[in-house]
């Protein structure tokens, strides 16, 4: 049986999925944060985040953390997104409510020191996702070349079912980054360090994590 | 719809404000070792069990002596928090029609059981206790025995058997001449009959707990730790035959288990029926008191799904 999940440190930091928490080591070893200083857990995706943050809340486990960090895409609307996580901890009888921000990007402390914090991908105002804020750290010459490449190549699609599967989207360009790479897939990228950590686009959520 | 839809037990064991709502047709009672889950399933049958049932209980559900008179001190008084006799013990059921049932118990005696259902004009709930360690033939036998003496008893668990079993047409008591002693045969439209011997452990299992609710006519199941004696790969067909059964005589299941493929096996099982109706309900300590928390469909798959220990 796989082990089962626990919380093993009082910093937990939810995130959607695992490019998450490989983007997330990555950038924090760059920042010199310790891994051993706080704990990566993925929620699976936005629908599961209701039931995944009732069940951890309430592992007995729970009463040592002091800090929880929640990442979200934005998808469509950053403040829906942000609503929805704020939400759901509103809802919950074992978060602080005092804890609760009230914006995207800020981290809020208790009056008994519980802190929260809420992080909506990219930039906590504008749609998209995680692949949105890496894409914006490359040169506009990368950044070109590979939209060239992945409106250019759909043109060269030789079966109807290629054609019909196509995404010109943002995990796209993220991946066509990836294949300069040899042997590097999306979340090898973040093991290989291949995502420059010091470009500005990172300041913010360097700064968020800071907050802690 | 199931009967009970809450619970609420105040000093009793180490429930001192305990409460158990949205309970479902099936509830699967989980928490880590000695957080209260037998203590809870011993609280429903002080609520509800019969006289005979409520006396029996030193040896029901643990390793205990004696019987009634004997064991007052090395059972019943530990039914009070920490023994403190002083603290008045009130436990109590609310049910679909919003009907309140409530004991109070003090120093070893039941009150006001009889006067509050009397006055609500409704029949005491009859449960059924699953015995704890059965696999025995003999056993098996005499149970299915009894059944076949009842009206429709054999045709009902026939019926039920069948949705595990679908060849199965019928079961008889029957002295063979190729064997020197009575057994109980199944007829799969073959030539020749089964001994029900011979079928899966999911069967024969299925069988005894099945005929065990059918021969008690009960509202209510009540198992401790009910994956015991059954092989992994049987909890499958055994909790689609109890869910099935359930599910179609309006019959409400509280059982323990420390057994996540047996909450596994219980969550597929009732994904196939039209309506879920699993309560997977978590027992924790949370700052000296014990709370009850449920764990609906959602929270069941989330748990699968991502590894969250259901417990």
């Amino acid at each position: 049986m796989p082990k089962l999940l626990e919380i093993s440190k009082p910093f937990i930091v939810l995130v959607e999925g695992k490019d998450d928490a490989e983007m997330l080591y990555s950038l924090t070893h760059s920042m010199g944060m310790p891994k051993d200083e706080f704990q990566v857990l993925q929620y699976g995706g936005k629908q599961k985040f209701p039931s995944f943050l009732k069940q951890i809340t309430n592992f007995p486990e729970f009463e040592m953390v002091t800090k929880l960090a929640i990442f979200r895409d934005a998808d469509e609307n950053s403040q829906s997104a942000f609503q929805s996580i704020e939400h759901h901890l509103k809802s919950s009888d074992l978060i602080p409510q005092d804890s609760v921000p009230t914006h995207s990007g800020e981290v809020k402390k208790s009056d008994s020191g519980f802190a929260v914090g809420i992080y909506i991908t990219p930039d906590c105002s504008n749609k998209g996702a995680l692949e949105t804020l890496l894409l914006d750290s490359l040169t506009s010459e990368m950044k070109s070349e590979i939209e060239t490449y992945v409106t250019q190549a759909e043109k060269s699609l030789s079966t109807d079912r290629a054609r019909d599967k196509y995404k010109n989207s943002t995990k796209s360009r993220t991946y066509a980054y990836s294949a300069l790479f040899e042997n590097a897939s999306f979340h090898d990228t973040f093991n290989k360090r291949l995502w420059d950590w010091s470009h500005p686009t990172f300041n913010q959520l360097k700064t968020f994590l800071q907050a802690f | 719809m199931p009967l009970v839809q809450s619970v609420h037990f105040s000093n009793y064991r180490n429930f001192t404000d305990f409460t158990m709502d949205g309970l479902q047709r099936i509830n699967l009672i989980v928490g880590d070792s000695n957080v209260g889950k037998t203590g809870l399933l011993e609280g429903l049958v002080t609520l509800w069990g019969n006289e005979e049932q409520f006396k029996a209980l030193p040896n029901t559900f643990r390793m205990s002596y004696g019987d009634y008179t004997t064991s007052l001190d090395s059972f019943w008084s530990w039914l009070h928090p920490q023994r403190n006799h002083s603290l008045t013990m009130i436990l109590r059921s609310t049910d679909i029609d919003n009907l309140m049932r409530a004991v109070r118990y003090e120093d070893h005696v039941r009150y006001d059981r009889d006067s509050v259902e009397r006055s609500l004009q409704k029949t005491p709930y009859k449960i059924n206790i699953l015995p704890i360690g059965i696999g025995n033939y003999e056993f098996q036998v005499d149970l299915f025995n009894q059944l076949a003496n009842t009206k429709n008893g054999k045709e009902s668990l026939v019926s039920s058997l069948q949705v595990i079993e679908p060849r199965l047409k019928g079961l008889d008591y029957l002295k063979l001449p190729s064997s020197n002693h009575a057994m109980v045969y199944a007829d799969v439209d073959l030539d020749y009959k089964i001994p029900t011997t011979q079928f899966g452990h999911g069967f024969t299992r299925s069988m005894e707990m099945l005929s065990n609710l059918i021969l008690s006519g009960s509202d209510i199941m009540i198992a401790d730790e009910i994956e015991n004696g059954i092989h992994y790969s049987a909890l499958g067909s055994v909790w689609k035959a109890i869910i099935d059964y359930a599910v179609k005589n309006d019959v409400q299941v509280f059982a323990t288990t420390h057994s996540r493929e047996c909450i596994a096996a219980a969550h597929e099982a009732m994904s196939e029926q039209e309506n879920y109706e699993l309560n997977v309900i978590r027992l924790q300590n949370r700052k000296g008191e014990v709370v009850a928390i449920n764990h609906n469909k959602e929270d069941i798959e989330t748990a699968f799904d991502l590894g969250l220990p259901l417990r």
